[in-house]
């Protein structure tokens, strides 16, 4: 018995200790100096997707420009469609030791279903975007009849078209409300589905007539010819041969946008704002970092350094414009 | 395709890959064997260990962890009637009546070569069916996840002979258990108490411990003397008879791996409904029904070779799609994503020879993580001899650690407490907690499915009828529900007549 313990407990250490005694060892850290101990990095996702993955992709490389050798541990609290991992987040203490990944327009769109209980976004201290955020498309499957917007107005005037998305707590589920309403379709929101992988393959299979994502997460049904791209929200198309916002002439839909924003709690002081910025935003340039985001098909454009609260201020204003028609 | 397989297997035999193969099969083991981690938390704590290693060897040491995983489980859950992982709950349903009969090592035997044996077929089955790995997951859409989630239900809950007002109870209060949270659905929270905790619902991994361990220690305090009661067979006699045992139960190894290939790839529905499943279906082909549940070494068989059959095939989704099929598969995805695997439709032609080494890692895990487990065996069954003053405290202390551990919340260790008073309780009144635990695994599913369904079809039932699947799932379960009905209807007309002979016996 004492051997079953004793094996299970050098298991256990040595597994766990990776993650969770390695601060205790840094011997060089200079007292007083921010972070003295490991960061926790809260992602209000699921793990698998893209948003885990960037976080899990910029954690250990945000670790190098920290001015001491302190872990960062991504964390997932996928719970209430990220409402939890957002209320964690408000409410940890505000010392640099809980920093999060927050979903933008997503996270407004939450506060109002908890009629701003659980947190409140204009508190929170932004901090920067992880990479540039990305503009949306339409998809469809790639036997499907409709080919462009003019096919789905003509689909809506007969019923509302189908939709594929996460909750109404999704970004995915925001865009397709914005851009129905901009296109001028009726729509109908088939909800539940996991992920942005899971309602593209919903639309495959025919459970709708279309879905609303990123290029990031189409590349890949794209190259193996499973889906075509009925209209691509970018200003202008960077895949060819694709009808773009401007040339549909709805240059709005290009501004329907999904944000990867860094947040810390309320009250956040300003140096420890500086540290974790400049670590950030030297994590997004780093050469490994920005050599993953290239194999794996992502759109990676580095913005300046803490511009948390510029983007914040244009989505809440975007958010603001379109509330009615999101929440509708 | 062949070349392709074979230089996935020989890759397998490079000396890094091999040795982290070996170093995942005991991580797997021992997390498995501990109650409240599983694959789930060995992959997580990996995955930050991998990143500076070569894809193949990343994948080899996940293979090596996901295939030992289902045997270290069943050694508890066989043992002390505490799943190491969901998915061996089932297995405590006749191991640990055997190893209070003294039949511990008869139990891990046969749970060792039906590991091997499942984990084989498992394997030959996902081969096959890689080629229309696609197809496959496009069938099943959300009429067909609901009807799957219906007749699951429906199996286990016509399992219960005798006692089906019980049963439905259980499965009434399944269901309800099963609704609290987040319905991303509708966009709304239910049943919360304004609990942050229990927006993401009644979390699965610290309500089975409750139900199961710490229930089960409950009724032993309660009851005194030791684990086993005929503690001079413990010590791991007939270990081989139980590894030849199912070698006489082929069709049961057949079935619960088929079993197991089919529900792991339908992404959502998981290990733990495979293995319940087999595991009704067993009982439900039985000849002798009613020995089940009191140590019968086939409901030992069913589960554990199901487990090991879905590990292959419930990469399909995660592999072909980016759809993990369970947390693991989540975790696991993780692992490509950060190896520079992009999973979806490409995944599988682009990355083949990687597909392959983590399928034989797989299977290779599988085999000797059951070899491994039968040596790791004896000091653990030496665990049934020891005083219930002694193992109380020491199981019920595991069981909390491994609780808060899933996701280092202490509302886990609360949740574990009140399920394992609930849990007691319906030992002490016999009602079936399998029953309840099917129903909040599926609830979420079945709910989620059917509200989709709704809006696909406008509403309108048909849907459940019109496609072939959705036909063909359908039919079975009304099938299902009219058997039993109609073969005691017979019964008891048989019995009327003055035939007298009765059904049982094997």
């Amino acid at each position: 018995m004492t051997k079953l313990t004793r094996r299970k407990f050098v298991a256990l250490s040595g597994a766990a200790g990776f993650t969770l005694v390695a601060p205790g060892c840094s011997q060089d850290t200079p007292e007083g100096v921010y972070p003295q101990r490991d960061i926790t990095f809260i992602i209000p996702n699921g793990p698998g997707g893209n948003f885990d993955a960037f976080v899990r992709v910029i954690a250990p490389a945000m670790q190098k420009y920290l001015p001491n050798q302190v872990n960062i541990v991504p964390l997932n609290v996928p719970a209430g469609g990220g409402g939890k991992g957002l209320a964690d987040l408000y409410r940890s203490r505000p010392d640099g030791y809980t920093i999060g990944a927050v979903n933008v327009p997503g996270a407004f769109t939450l506060q109002e279903q908890m009629g701003g209980n659980a947190f409140n976004l204009d508190e929170m201290t932004w901090l920067a975007t992880l990479a540039g955020g990305e503009t949306y498309a339409i998809v469809v499957a790639a036997d499907s009849p409709v080919q462009n917007i003019e096919d789905l107005r003509a689909l809506s005037a007969q019923r509302p078209v189908r939709f594929a998305s996460t909750g109404p707590e999704g970004s995915s589920y925001s865009a397709i409300k914005i851009a129905s309403e901009i296109i001028g379709i009726e729509s109908q929101i088939i909800t539940g589905y996991s992920g942005s992988s899971d309602y593209i393959v919903a639309t495959i299979r025919g459970d709708s007539d279309c879905a609303v994502a990123t290029l990031s997460t189409l590349r890949s049904f794209l190259e193996a010819d499973t889906v075509r791209l009925a209209a691509n929200f970018e200003p202008e198309s960077s895949l060819p041969g694709v009808p773009d916002a401007t040339s549909i002439g709805l240059p709005e839909l290009s501004q329907i946008r999904v944000e990867r924003m860094v947040a810390a709690p309320p009250g956040l002081p300003d140096d420890i704002k500086q540290v974790l910025n400049a670590a950030l935003d030297q994590a997004v340039r780093d050469p490994d970092v920005v050599a993953w985001a290239e194999e794996a098909g992502h759109v990676w454009a580095p913005q300046p350094r803490g511009n948390g609260d510029e983007v914040m201020q244009a989505q809440a204003a975007f958010f603001e414009k379109w509330k009615s028609v999101i929440l509708s | 395709m062949l070349d392709i397989w074979l230089s996935g297997f020989l890759g397998l035999l490079e000396p890094t890959a091999l040795s982290f193969l070996i170093i995942g099969m005991f991580v797997g083991l021992i997390f498995g064997a501990i109650p409240g981690l599983g694959g789930t938390t060995a992959l997580a704590l990996l995955i930050p260990m991998t990143y500076g290693m070569e894809p193949f060897a990343a994948l080899a040491l996940a293979g090596g962890v996901m295939g030992a995983v289902p045997m270290g489980g069943s050694i508890t859950a066989i043992l002390l009637n505490t799943p190491g992982t969901a998915p061996n709950a089932a297995a405590c349903l006749d191991g640990y009546p055997l190893a209070q009969q003294g039949k511990g090592g008869l139990a891990i035997g046969a749970s060792a070569s039906a590991n091997a044996l499942g984990g084989i077929i498992g394997t030959i089955s996902v081969l096959l069916v890689i080629p229309i790995a696609r197809e496959i997951v496009l069938i099943f859409g959300p009429p067909e996840f609901f009807l799957l989630a219906v007749l699951g239900l429906v199996v286990v809950s016509t399992t219960s002979r005798g006692k089906m007002l019980r049963s439905l109870l259980a499965g009434a209060f399944g269901l309800m258990l099963a609704f609290v949270g987040y319905s991303n659905v509708s966009g709304v929270e239910r049943f919360t108490f304004g609990n942050t905790y229990l927006w993401d619902g009644v979390h699965l991994v610290p309500a089975l411990i409750g139900l199961f361990a710490i229930a089960e220690m409950i009724h032993l305090s309660v009851k005194g003397g030791s684990v086993s009661n005929d503690s001079k067979n413990v010590k791991i006699i007939g270990m081989r008879q139980g590894m030849m045992e199912t070698f006489n139960h082929m069709g049961t190894v057949v079935r619960g791996s088929l079993v197991g290939t089919i529900v792991g790839a339908i992404p959502g529905v998981g290990g733990t409904v495979a293995s319940f499943m087999s595991y009704s279906m067993t009982m439900q082909a039985s000849k002798d029904p009613d020995s089940f549940g009191k140590g019968n070494i086939q409901g030992v068989i069913a589960p554990e070779a199901a487990i090991n059959a879905k590990d292959g095939s419930m990469l399909i989704p995660t592999l072909a799609f980016g759809i993990p099929g369970s947390a693991e598969m989540a975790v696991f995805l993780g692992l490509l994503v950060l190896h520079g695997m992009q999973p979806g439709p490409l995944m599988l032609i682009e990355h083949q020879v990687e597909i392959y080494g983590l399928i034989w890692a797989l299977t290779a895990s599988c085999v000797m993580a059951a070899f491994v487990g039968l040596l790791l065996v004896r000091p653990l069954a030496m665990v049934t001899l020891l005083d219930v003053k002694i193992l109380v405290p020491i199981v019920v202390s595991v069981a909390m650690i491994g609780s808060y551990a899933v996701d280092l919340a202490i509302e886990n260790v609360i949740l574990t407490a009140i399920m394992g008073g609930i849990g007691y309780m319906m030992i002490r009144y016999d009602y079936s907690r399998l029953v309840l635990v099917v129903a909040l695994v599926l609830g979420p599913t079945a709910e989620r499915s059917y509200f989709q369904s709704m809006l696909i079809s406008d509403g309108s039932w048909s849907i459940f009828f019109e496609r072939i699947p959705s036909l063909i799932l359908s039919v079975i379960t009304i099938l299902l529900i009219v058997y039993p009905i109609v073969s005691a209807l017979l019964g008891r007309g048989k019995k009327q007549e003055g035939t007298g002979a009765s059904g049982g016996g094997s």
